[in-house]
């Protein structure tokens, strides 16, 4: 047929080549031949735009697996809930450590956005019943000045009024209600445990913490099977070139599976190494996140290397806590009898504001220290065969600690830049259904890249002994194809595929 | 042309080219006679 039009197309510019064009009457002769033949070839093409049309809707003709998104929100809500199951503390679980971070560093924060911290740390308190009031906070002069005002639902301006007053006075306002919001904290501390512990027995009710992470790791599973296997997911994906289409051609994944096999397979014999090939996939990205955070890793080793100095450290720190803050206390009580009482004396009163603001400094060494010490004793609880993943699993339970190590590893990123890895790791550690680190002990001397190499040699692939060592992103990619080529020839037609992508050019 | 849904992909690809690219041309002869016209008017 399109020899035909070629050939029709050629004799009509050969007729248009020969028709004289020398005066007005050719001329006109002439622009009606053009005419008749751009309507003739107007109406096939629009027959042809036509059936081009019949083609797109068809081959675009499915939907999105709508299991995917029912799975992916079912496993979301039940990812949100696995923090009651870590064997953190209430500080970690509520958030509080998190939020008393971004208020004790206000100077990253305006004004409203530091206000809207306290508002939501008082929430925290009032969730596990703990309704407080302007007596709480009285752990010096200012903060029960600012919170006064606070609690009193004063508007942003007129918080903004007292705070600008006492600024030049009180320079480390935030530090100094940060500082007594975890003093109340620690004396509620059993109301935090009791509400948590009940939590996470009504979530435990008929079943256990296993069971409930292996719903998780399979719901897990199940979404990214959805997602791996959906037509419309991967068409799409090769339309708009997130997969490139020739990656896809028979001659290509023939050379490509040669990096997990060196030598001549059929390309008939590649699917029988899809389940090892998925298998592998997933150790090659927990191996990946292992050099990620091998920054965090080297550190908890250290630790755990050196827990034995770790015991009882707490003890002593919260003694010393407690006899400061007392002292603190007892200056705060004369301050109020020196502004209020029967024998006023604002000179000396404000000598002790001055004490008060330099024990708090203290104080907030020593909070810091106490804090560090709960969690570095967490390491005494690990046993002698203890693997990475217990490692990552007990950097959970200090986001100061996080915090600070990501801050090193990272010091060119900005905050909500820290914030984002922090929270990526956090998700490589609770969705991860380790398979690899949770058998590789601490000290073990092996490197781990060369087990897994030799692990899949012996399931049958043929790795290169150095290529997680050297090509470890290409290897991934590569495996990612090897999968997505699986579905691809079982359920995509890749020549409407590439037709759908002609007609988008 | 009936037989325009036995084409391959490829095929009615190609000749959606060629038509559309004849069409072009018959425009610029449109074009190139105009200017004829207007020079003979001057």
């Amino acid at each position: 047929m399109l020899n035909k039009y070629e050939t029709d197309i050629s004799i009509n510019k050969e007729v248009l080549n020969n028709l004289p064009k020398n005066n007005i009457k050719n001329q006109k002769k002439y622009q009606e031949k053009l005419k008749e033949l751009t309507n003739t070839y107007n109406d096939i093409l629009k027959l042809i735009e036509k059936e081009m049309h019949i083609r797109e809707e068809k081959y675009q003709d499915f939907k999105i697996n709508e299991l995917i998104n029912i799975t992916k929100t079912k496993k979301e809500n039940l990812y949100n809930n696995l923090y009651i199951l870590d064997n953190t503390t209430p500080y970690e679980k509520s958030n509080l450590s998190k939020l008393l971070y971004a208020l004790d560093n206000f100077f990253d924060n305006d004004l409203e956005s530091v206000n809207n911290i306290i508002k939501q740390i008082i929430l925290i308190f009032k969730n596990i019943n703990i309704e407080l009031t302007i007596k709480d906070f009285n752990y010096t002069y200012y903060v029960n000045l600012y919170m006064t005002k606070f609690l009193e639902n004063k508007s942003q301006e007129e918080l903004k009024l007292c705070f600008e007053d006492i600024y030049f006075k009180a320079p480390t306002l935030f530090k100094q209600i940060s500082l007594n919001f975890k003093y109340l904290y620690y004396t509620n501390i059993k109301k935090f445990l009791d509400y948590y512990k009940n939590l996470e027995n009504k979530m435990l009710e008929n079943t256990s913490s296993k069971e409930i992470y292996n719903k998780f790791f399979n719901l897990n599973d199940e979404y990214l099977k959805l997602v791996l296997e959906d037509k419309y997911t991967i068409s799409n994906k090769l339309i708009n070139g997130e997969f490139n289409i020739k990656n896809y051609t028979k001659e290509n994944i023939i050379n490509t599976f040669k990096l997990f096999i060196n030598k001549d397979i059929l390309e008939e014999n590649i699917i029988n190494y899809k389940d090892i090939m998925l298998k592998l996939l997933k150790s090659l990205i927990e191996y990946q996140g292992y050099l990620k955070y091998s920054f965090i890793i080297d550190d908890l080793k250290n630790k755990y290397n050196n827990k034995d100095k770790y015991k009882n450290i707490s003890l002593n720190k919260y003694k010393e806590l407690n006899k400061k803050q007392n002292n603190l206390f007892k200056i705060n009580k004369k301050i109020n009898k020196l502004l209020y009482g029967r024998f006023k004396n604002k000179n000396k009163a404000n000598l002790l504001i001055t004490t008060s603001i330099n024990i708090i400094n203290e104080l907030e060494k020593i909070y810091i220290e106490y804090e560090e010490s709960l969690f570095l004793e967490t390491f005494l609880n690990l046993d002698i065969d203890v693997n990475i993943f217990d490692l990552l699993n007990i950097s959970l339970g200090s986001y100061t600690y996080l915090i600070k190590i990501f801050k090193q590893e990272y010091s060119d990123l900005t905050n909500e830049e820290i914030e984002l890895e922090i929270n990526k790791y956090i998700r490589f550690i609770r969705e991860t259904k380790f398979t690899v680190l949770n058998h590789y002990l601490v000290n073990d001397s092996n490197e781990l890249d060369y087990i897994i190499v030799d692990k899949y040699n012996l399931l049958g692939l043929d790795l290169n002994k150095d290529s997680l060592k050297n090509d470890l992103d290409n290897l991934i990619l590569n495996a990612r194809i090897i999968l997505n080529y699986y579905e691809i020839k079982e359920k995509i037609n890749l020549d409407n595929i590439n037709y759908l992508i002609n007609i988008k050019k | 042309m009936q037989e325009l849904n036995t084409l391959s992909n490829q095929e009615l690809l190609d000749l959606h080219k060629l038509i559309k690219d004849f069409l072009k041309y018959l425009e610029q002869e449109e074009k190139k006679l105009e200017n004829l016209g207007d020079n003979n008017a001057k």
